[in-house]
């Protein structure tokens, strides 16, 4: 016998035998996918929201609004002043805090569909 | 559908699509965990921590070898370290190929038509030592080539060669022995 004719012997003994498992076991690995995929959800959640991260922002806005008020009270006219200067840029301003804004928007709505989504999937198994 | 649509879904959130892939594969991987092990509840444990290890590491995935060859790789290592031994295939030698004498051929051929011939095969596997019987069944099972065998294993080609050289010959030797002793029996 040929090497080929003892190899192909060998795969027709060899045919049918895998193991099988028990019925069970399909099941019992997609629970551990879906437990394994909540922790990813979660730990997405949990890095979105982090103390710091609040914190961070809210440090971040105070200085903003420090830095205006220290601008307000450095303008000889006040208030008036810095608003009128102000008018010039308004259209430039405007345009820029709406795109922003609606950027800001769209990114959060994203985010809220996406976690509805997986939320949906977790629930639903 | 392809596994290449079934893993994109996968990545895009659609868990119902990594079960076509633990129906597809689950076998196939209980199987090599089994011929490492040998246990029935260590080759299941091994197998869904693959499956686990394999959805983690899915997005790292690339196509840039067969999905088959490496998730079996994962379940290879896994089932290694359950078993708790770095190297499994060890005690290496340089033997070139052994041939089959009529005897175990004709033993083996007789086989074939015989209904509990799959009951005979699993007998005689686990009679080989666990890292022939793996790789028997890698190639002459799952049509693995000797190349996709090296990157299961981490072993080298010509070292699966004659690996699988040496594990044919014992595999149609315990056949042979397996048929002597019914032959005797029947007498």
């Amino acid at each position: 016998m040929n090497e080929r004719e003892i190899d192909h012997l060998t795969r027709e003994l060899m045919r049918g035998t895998t193991e099988q498992p028990s019925a069970s076991l399909n099941s019992r690995i997609m629970a551990l996918i879906m437990q394994e995929k909540k922790r990813v959800y979660r730990y997405y959640i949990k890095r979105r929201f982090t103390p710091a991260g609040i914190l961070g922002m809210f440090v971040a806005y105070m200085f903003v609004l420090v830095g205006i008020l220290y601008l307000v009270r450095l303008s000889p006219g006040g208030i008036e002043t810095v608003l009128g200067s102000l008018r010039a840029y308004f259209s430039i301003v405007l345009t820029v805090a709406s795109g922003i804004s609606c950027f800001f928007l769209f990114t959060q709505l994203d985010n809220w569909l996406k976690r509805e989504e997986m939320r949906r999937q977790n629930t639903s198994k | 559908m392809d596994e290449r649509k079934w893993i994109e879904r996968i990545l895009a959130g659609d868990t119902q699509s990594f079960s076509c892939l633990v129906a597809k594969y689950e076998k196939m991987a209980y199987t090599i965990a089994f011929r490492i092990l040998e246990n029935r509840e260590e080759a299941e444990e091994a197998v869904q921590d693959a499956f686990v290890k394999m959805y983690r590491a899915l997005s790292d995935f690339h196509f840039d070898s067969k999905f088959s060859t490496w998730f079996y790789r994962i379940v290879y290592r896994t089932a290694l370290t359950a078993l708790r031994q770095q190297r499994m295939f060890v005690n290496y030698e340089e033997v070139g190929p052994v041939d089959l004498s009529n005897d175990e051929v004709e033993s083996a051929a007789a086989l074939l038509e015989r209904e509990d011939r799959k009951e005979i095969i699993a007998r005689a596997l686990k009679k080989l030592p666990a890292d022939e019987a793996l790789l028997l069944t890698l190639y002459y099972l799952e049509e693995c080539s000797v190349e996709e065998i090296s990157q299961i294993t981490e072993l080298s080609v010509s070292n699966v060669k004659v690996k699988l050289f040496r594990g044919r010959k014992r595999f149609y030797g315990v056949l042979r022995d397996k048929m002597k002793f019914e032959t005797i029996d029947l007498l």
